[in-house]
């Protein structure tokens, strides 16, 4: 069985720049006494500090993994060594009967997917305990309502003392509004206070950047206070801006769409103490993108389960939204397939459809634009790209390779995926003669 | 149509100034979206300001469309003849890159060069941003940057060393772009780039110039020599001391056959038996002398004019003693031994081997330092070591440190000679060079009760770096083993060694996929 993964691939699912470097160097046949595989599974033994060998174990398919020893990276150098080998010196693996341990931790996954699946089930079928759950979610309502109500107040206040005021304001101005929607539960409303806090430390060009986002929240508010008499799917939004979110369980349970995807591009960002992964999918036969999120706090370990560059076989299902964008992978088919080709003609078509997504879900942040054929640019100290017919999307300022991308296209038309948020494209991987670059 | 862009501009100035100011104006006319606004509640000022602003911004976002650019797009890079080097080989070279055994870099691009590969597109730029600053880097860089390389590096000025080479930068370019313009072209073209120099050389400022005329370095031959020695009466020192000092490395130049005039009646060789050298020290440092480059100033610790004669001593293609008296190098420098100046003529002897790239004499002068080394005469050991192995071609260079690494019974009392002298033997050595070494160093790892040199410890490290790649695998055995009392102290440095070593190979393999 083989793999089409790159080296690149590999590397990009270390959780850190010192596991990659270690995995590197781990990934010699020399250092492993025993490196074997059957049917989507390899397996080796690799001597470490420790009186007997560690055990390590990854299954291609996923891919998943697993160690004894005792590092909390995940996956560990070990682990990457054997995937990293896999690509460099497949030969290196004897073909062998899966021994007990690799056995056992097969069955052991076996078994926790099944369980996973029967909770799923008796949770659906179940009635949760009515009540109870219906004083909850009034709670809440109550509370919301009140944050709302609290943030219309001070919107109008800003309102009238006009925007020129804003940049004068010290940090607690923002600071404790936005701590006080997340007391009232709608982490979401305490986000967009902090964006707007954001927009007015820009630069030019602040005044009309502010305005947008106040007109956004000012539409939020007033979205939520007639919430029921809007579609039930912009009802899904509002909601979801406001910080409720969907119960996972609730909606595998599901049937969802079945297509290939492309696995277009991944971005990791930081927060405090939480990180998130975005995932950008495109179906191939829709023709339409969708988003992954996956969280981790702390030093948790990220899913790597979506490898960018490849193309998979699955089954999505996505949350409620007026232009649904967000989804879960519910289930997979087969292996990791190569990377094809896929996305917006031309630039005009990419335009028109984030202009359709908008006006559906006037919220939308990020949508996703594959441009298949287009050529960045550099002129009057800017980068942009630029299709066929001449039309220009400008590229974010703050995008730290510009110059790959330039020297991936020499001139000639590259496929590039990136985010678009109705200013700036945010390129995420490019692909061009067979070869896929993450940026 | 007009009404409505500037709808969003009375917007904004009504948002700065704030609804207790000012209102905002709802338009008159008619449009699906100012009836829209026209249902805004006026009477409400925050109200309709706040709703203004939330439909004009999804308004304007969702008729959004792309700006167009006419212009003409710059020229596409022609295809590359080279293809890429294997993904394999890139995922090295991105290590090299983060930092891991950066030392390896140079070796790596040489045998990317060689296997008529080119660097990855998406590591051009990191590349090109390192040969910005590494300037030792370039030679090895541009040529197998590919056409696409040299593409990229003509649209950033920070990469201008790197573009397309290009004659009308020598009158329009900056220094740093002349100067880079210089070095490449006398690879390539030497007549033509001095040819240029040699055209606006009234023109240039003297420390510029000075720097150009360094630039001749490369490709330096006897066509240069009309050039450079009259720039020997040029108005600047600089650019004087220079053209001297290429000179000097020109056997047949004029200044080279000066010198030798004044030398060979300063220095005799009485031959016979037991021959031995007459040194007679120069009167003066006179006016001509000075033109051809000797410094009259002398440095810290040297007589006046037994630096005068030195430096006379080291422009003598060091041949023409042996022509004269009939002898080989090692007798010269045998009969150089009794007697007050014999560290003079050796430090002088080496500088003239290394100019003039003499095999001969720097194999005796080679062995001669062991010969010091064993007489603990450590302080002028260090210039021969460092200068002289570069002169002798590989096989000559393994014969000779194999004899001496041979004679050296204990590498811990030699920590001044033979160990430095491995260390700068840095061209690629053959495998049975390698081998030799190897088995060296183990044996003395296995000795009982050795005393740990640090030395031997930064050996084990350093010769990875330049030991045959072939014998990677075989490196691992014949260390002592893993329980051994000894082998704390060793552990480190042969693992370093052997990950270096293993490197190396894998990336040697990768290069010829």
């Amino acid at each position: 069985m083989s793999l089409n993964w790159t080296a690149g691939q590999v590397l990009a699912l270390a959780p850190d720049e010192r596991v990659a470097r270690a995995g590197a160097e781990l990934a010699q046949p020399r250092k492993w006494l025993r490196l074997e595989r059957h049917a989507g599974v390899i397996w080796g033994l690799c001597q470490g500090s420790g009186a007997s060998p560690y055990q390590t174990q990854v299954e291609l398919n996923e891919p998943a993994f697993h160690c004894s020893c005792p590092s909390h990276k995940f996956p560990c150098k070990h682990a990457l060594a054997l995937c990293l080998l896999t690509v460099s010196q497949p030969g290196a693996f004897k073909e062998h009967a899966l021994p007990d341990w690799v056995d056992e931790w097969l069955a052991h996954r076996k078994r926790r997917a099944e369980r996973e699946q029967q909770r799923r089930d008796t949770l659906h079928t179940q009635s949760p305990d009515p009540k109870a759950q219906a004083r909850r979610a009034s709670a809440r309502e109550k509370k919301v309502a009140a944050g709302v109500a609290e943030m219309e107040r001070w919107l109008r206040d800003l309102a009238r003392e006009g925007l020129a005021a804003l940049p004068g304001r010290p940090s607690s101005f923002w600071e404790l509004p936005a701590q006080r929607m997340v007391d009232a539960q709608a982490p979401g409303l305490a986000r967009l206070v902090r964006e707007l806090s954001g927009a007015v430390a820009s630069d030019e060009g602040w005044q009309e950047r502010v305005l947008e986002h106040l007109g956004r929240l000012h539409l939020l508010i007033v979205a939520y206070r007639r919430i029921g008499s809007l579609p039930v799917d912009t009802q899904a939004d509002v909601r979801a801006l406001i910080g409720w979110t969907e119960d996972q369980t609730e909606l595998l349970n599901q049937s969802g769409v079945r297509d290939r995807w492309l696995v277009l591009g991944q971005r990791v960002d930081e927060e405090e103490r939480l990180r998130v992964q975005r995932t950008w999918l495109w179906a191939e036969r829709q023709a339409r993108g969708v988003l992954v999120l996956h969280f981790a706090h702390n030093s948790q370990p990220l899913d790597t389960s979506l490898v960018p560059g490849t193309r998979i076989d699955a089954e999505v299902v996505y949350y409620p939204s007026a232009h649904p964008l967000r989804a879960l992978v519910k289930a997979r088919e087969g292996s990791p397939a190569g990377f094809t080709g896929g996305g917006y003609a031309t630039i005009g078509e990419a335009i028109a459809a984030y202009a359709a997504a908008l006006a559906r879900n006037p919220w939308l942040e990020q949508f996703p634009l594959p441009l298949q054929t287009v050529i960045p640019l550099h002129a009057d100290g800017h980068w942009h790209v630029r299709d066929a017919a001449g039309h220009v999307l400008p590229i974010g300022p703050r995008f730290e390779h510009p110059w790959e991308l330039l020297a991936l296209s020499a001139g000639r038309p590259i496929a590039v995926f990136g985010e678009w948020d109705g200013q700036h494209l945010r390129p995420l991987s490019a692909w061009t003669e067979g070869k896929f670059v993450g940026l | 149509m007009k009404a409505r862009v500037e709808m969003w501009p009375e917007i904004v100035r009504t948002a700065l100034l704030g609804t207790e100011r000012q209102s905002i104006a709802i338009p008159e006319h008619n449009s699906p979206l100012a009836d829209l606004l026209r249902r805004l509640d006026g009477s409400d000022r925050e109200g309709a300001l706040l709703g203004a602003a939330a439909s004009v911004t999804l308004y304007r976002r969702v008729g959004w469309l792309p700006p167009t650019d006419a212009r003409p797009l710059p020229p596409a890079c022609d295809d590359d003849d080279q293809p890429e080097c294997h993904p394999h080989a890139a995922q090295h070279l991105g290590r090299l890159l983060r930092g891991q055994r950066g030392g390896i870099l140079p070796e790596w691009l040489g045998a990317l060069g060689a296997a008529g590969r080119r660097i990855p597109a998406e590591q051009l730029p990191d590349l090109l941003e390192l040969g910005r600053t590494h300037t030792d880097l370039r030679p090895l860089l541009v040529p197998v940057l590919g056409r696409r390389g040299a593409w990229l590096a003509a649209r950033n000025p920070d990469w201008e060393y790197a573009a397309p080479l290009d004659e009308g930068t020598w009158q329009t370019g900056s220094r740093s772009a002349r100067l880079a313009l210089l070095r490449r072209l006398r690879a390539i073209e030497p007549d033509k780039a001095r040819t240029l120099l040699a055209a606006t050389w009234s023109q240039e400022p003297y420390d510029q110039l000075a720097e150009f005329v360094a630039a001749l370095q490369v490709g330096l031959s006897m066509a240069d020599e009309p050039l450079l020695e009259n720039a020997l009466d040029d108005r600047h020192k600089d650019v004087r001391l220079a053209a001297a000092g290429l000179l000097a490395q020109l056997a047949d130049s004029r200044l080279v056959q000066r010198i030798w005039e004044r030398a060979r009646s300063l220095l005799r060789v009485k031959t016979g038996r037991k021959p031995a050298i007459e040194l007679r020290l120069p009167d003066a440092c006179d006016s001509a002398l000075a033109r051809d480059g000797v410094e009259a100033r002398p440095r810290a610790g040297t007589g006046e004019k037994a630096w005068w004669l030195l430096q006379m001593l080291a422009v003598v293609p060091p041949a023409r003693w042996c022509a004269l008296s009939r002898l080989s190098p090692a007798q010269l420098i045998a009969a150089a031994q009794p007697g007050e100046w014999h560290a003079l003529l050796v430090e002088a002897w080496t500088l003239a081997a290394e100019r003039h790239r003499d095999i001969a004499w720097s194999e005796a002068l080679l062995r001669h330092a062991a010969y010091l080394a064993s007489q603990n005469a450590t302080v002028f050991l260090s210039p021969l070591i460092e200068t002289l192995p570069a002169n002798l071609p590989p096989s000559r260079l393994e014969s000779v440190v194999g004899d001496l690494l041979r004679l050296q019974r204990d590498l811990n009392a030699d920590d001044r000679f033979v160990l430095p002298l491995l260390c700068r033997c840095r061209q690629p050595w053959s495998a049975g060079f390698s081998r030799t070494v190897l088995d060296r160093l183990r044996r003395h790892t296995r000795l009982r009760n050795s005393q740990v040199s640090w030395t031997v410890q930064q050996a084990l490290s350093t010769l990875g770096l330049y030991m045959a790649p072939a014998v990677a695998e075989e490196a691992a055995a014949g260390w002592p083993a893993a329980d051994d009392e000894q082998w704390p102290l060793w552990h480190e440095s042969v693992e370093a060694l052997l990950e270096t070593l293993n490197f190396r190979n894998e990336m040697w393999q990768a290069l010829a996929l």
